[in-house]
């Protein structure tokens, strides 16, 4: 369950429009609390000898099947600081990490429905990772990574804006 | 499609929740509406009948909805719960803001699926959340939890909570509602904080008071009533309503009648001029309630504005005393820096006056123009650069101090390759070489003086005959002596050119010799004379130690070192 704050995308607004420099900072504070868990998942990611090898990318495309070539599948884990679109029950995120490769959402959460399946029972066999996490937020990578921050992130984040806040409150009073 | 987010911190500000929010307070500002309505315009029949018409009906729903789930829950066998199940959906209508209207027919429903209280409070909190995270009705949510609570799995998975069709054949429905506490725990608590919540609450907290006032006027009504019942309560109220309205008109056309008195009406009048709008108390209240708006606001207002006039006066003064102390420590530097510019003007003076009278540099000024030798102008030209150079560098001129160390370094290297002239290293011999080469020039001059050849016999008186053979037997022992004792010093005999011969005399004899040779103002013997001069003076030991201390002081004053030293 993400924090929620009131009035974060109004602040990141009024940062950019009147203290340009604490609006550069804030996405930095809050990007050095998110690498953490995204060096995390990265490592938890298997490389290219841990992965069935019917897994790995192939010369020609044979199937739908989105193969798993490490470095992309790496690469796609990251994380973005800046608000996104309000969902369809009016949230917006303010900050959040992503594994956003098809292939490495399945090493992911592969198992979690079918733990049954030969495809999961032969890649656990080869390296299996261990899944963390509650619910719908288990998993191998990201959300292994996410548990074992312990909140940490969450809290630098919040503390991250509060204190943007408070900066841009200290300048903007004015004292006579 | 993958989508692995984790959302660490979000807000709600999409479109949806401005909405919920718009909606949740037109609510509110209805209802508020309608209690104003109750004490603002407690004179307007129209208002009273339409906010007694809601407030009852309000009232009416609601006792029926508690009649309905009481019948309810005695029929499933709950009747001893109804009481605590009325305080529960009460909690749950202030806690997260849902109307009761809504909570009853939920609760009803649940109970009579499980015909348990605990299991149907726990559904019901689990409808709450679900319904608080998907943003779907508790009514479908409780609809959905019921049926899947007697087996029937279908309406939870269009509720899109996450349940695939194999979870919901696999697991019970114990572990089906687990893993939905799980996933979805606390999300009615966090939408209850959240500005749009507290609007609900808000709003069924104004509901609710609705209800209460409902439910007081169906009471008064009932007693009003002749049969004690609700048959009448319509037409109770028109009467109501027609009675104040009738009261109204009443105390309207008594003010006109009183105004109408020609001496009385003139002197209340202004009590009546605000009559149109409403009536004289209100204006009352009105300007009591200003003034005391006043009293809070307007004092404190007034308060901190004195305080800042006293501040800002207090620091109209600190600063007026600064500029003043500040003028007269300028006044007092320029003063001082004016004294200071005099002084130095005198220094100036006085180093230039200096300068005329400066001995050392005429000295040197007048040695340098002097005839001298190279060394000596080498000499003088070094003194005076140094004495430059010490002008220069308390004057601080630095310009001239580096030319003038310049200088100096060449003055320097100049003299240093003129003495390098006079004191050649090669023109230091090995003194016992000169020693020897003395010692053979003196043999050559005494083989010289032995070669003397005797003169004629023949002129001599008896007494220079004997003269002669004196020095004759004199010259042979010197030769004799030569040969004998300083052979073997002395060179070769060839060398000297020639072979001592003659005689010597020695002793006594050589003195009464050399005695008579003065007395008669020629060689013994009238052989060759030898004048011997001596050049220089003879002096006393003071006059030699002055002189020798005038030498080193001359020594000194041209600059050579006439230090000694020595090690033991």
């Amino acid at each position: 369950m993400p924090a929620t704050v009131k009035g974060a995308v109004n602040l990141r607004k009024s940062l950019r429009e009147f203290t340009p420099d604490l609006a550069k900072k804030l996405p930095k504070e809050i990007g050095a609390a998110l690498k953490p868990i995204t060096k995390s998942a990265k490592g938890y990611l298997p490389d290219r000898g841990q992965v069935l090898s019917g897994w790995l990318p192939r010369q020609m495309s044979e199937a739908t099947f989105p193969a798993y070539d490490p470095r992309v599948v790496k690469s796609g884990v990251g994380y973005k600081t800046t608000p996104s679109k309000a969902n369809s029950r009016g949230f917006r995120s303010l900050a959040r990490v992503f594994n956003k490769t098809a292939a490495g959402a399945i090493y992911e959460t592969m198992g979690r429905k079918t733990p049954d399946s030969p495809f999961v029972k032969n890649q656990m066999a080869k390296s299996g990772g261990v899944m963390r996490g509650q619910g719908l937020m288990k998993g191998r990578a990201l959300y292994r990574a996410y548990d074992e921050n312990n909140g940490k992130a969450r809290v630098a984040v919040l503390e991250a804006i509060q204190s943007a806040a408070r900066r841009l409150n200290d300048r903007a009073t004015v004292r006579g | 499609m993958a989508n692995v987010v984790i959302d660490i911190a979000t807000e709600f500000t999409g479109k949806k929740a401005f909405k919920q929010a718009e909606t949740a307070t037109d609510k509110l500002t209805r209802n508020v509406k309608n209690l104003a309505g109750t004490f603002g315009l407690a004179f307007g029949t129209a208002a009273v009948l339409n906010y007694a018409k809601t407030s009852i009906k309000a009232a009416a729903d609601d006792q029926k909805a508690q009649k309905q789930l009481a019948l309810a829950l005695e029929n499933v066998g709950l009747a001893r719960d109804v009481a605590s199940t009325e305080q529960y959906i009460s909690r749950l209508q202030s806690e997260f803001g849902i109307l009761d209207d809504l909570l009853r027919p939920a609760y009803q429903r649940l109970a009579v699926a499980t015909q348990n209280s605990a299991e149907s409070q726990r559904l019901l909190n689990l409808a709450l959340d679900i319904s608080a995270s998907t943003g779907k009705d508790v009514n479908a949510v409780t609809v959905a939890l019921s049926r899947a609570y007697l087996g029937n799995n279908t309406a939870l998975t269009r509720l899109g909570v996450g349940l695939s069709k194999a979870d919901l054949k696999t697991k019970s429905f114990e572990e089906i509602t687990t893993q939905l506490a799980d996933t979805f725990e606390g999300s009615a608590k966090a939408a209850a904080q959240t500005f749009s919540g507290q609007l609900a609450i808000l709003s069924t907290g104004a509901a609710e008071a609705s209800e209460i006032i409902g439910t007081g006027l169906i009471d008064s009504l009932k007693l009003l009533s002749d049969g004690g019942s609700i048959t009448n309560v319509v037409a109770d109220m028109k009467s109501l309503a027609t009675a104040i309205s009738d009261t109204t008109t009443g105390i309207a056309l008594f003010v006109k009648q009183l105004k109408d008195i020609p001496v009385v009406g003139s002197a209340l009048s202004f009590l009546f001029d605000d009559l149109g709008s409403g009536i004289i108390f209100t204006k009352l209240g009105k300007e009591r309630r200003e003034r005391l708006a006043y009293n809070k606001n307007e004092h404190k207002a007034r308060e901190q504005a004195v305080k800042s006039d006293t501040k800002i006066t207090k620091l109209g003064t600190t600063q007026l005393s600064t500029a003043k102390k500040l003028s007269a420590t300028q006044k007092q530097i320029a003063a001082e820096k004016k004294k200071q510019e005099a002084l130095d003007m005198a220094a100036l003076v006085l180093a230039q006056g200096k300068k005329v009278f400066d001995e050392e540099g005429i000295q040197l000024a007048a040695a340098a123009q002097s005839k001298l030798t190279d060394e000596e102008k080498a000499r003088v030209a070094l003194k005076k650069d140094i004495y430059d150079l010490e002008a220069a560098i308390n004057e601080g001129n630095i310009t001239a101090a580096a030319t003038l160390a310049n200088s100096m370094v060449a003055n320097a290297q100049k003299l240093a390759a003129l003495r390098g002239d006079m004191i050649g290293l090669n023109d230091i011999q090995n003194p016992f070489t000169a020693w020897l080469a003395t010692l053979q020039q003196m043999a050559m001059e005494l083989a010289k003086l032995a070669n003397i050849k005797p003169m004629a016999q023949t002129g001599f008186t008896p007494e220079q005959q004997a003269r002669y053979d004196i020095l004759a037997e004199a010259k042979a022992k010197i030769q004799r002596k030569i040969d004998g004792q300083m052979a073997d010093k002395l060179l070769p005999a060839g060398s000297l050119g020639s072979t001592l011969t003659g005689t010597y005399v020695e002793g006594p004899e050589a003195a009464r010799m050399f005695n008579q040779m003065s007395a008669s103002g020629g060689p013994v013997g009238g052989g060759t004379v030898v004048n011997v001069s001596v050049t220089g003076s003879v002096t006393t030991e003071r006059d030699l130690v002055a002189a020798i201390t005038q030498g080193l002081y001359a020594q000194q004053a041209s600059g050579t070192p006439v230090t000694y030293s020595t090690v033991y």
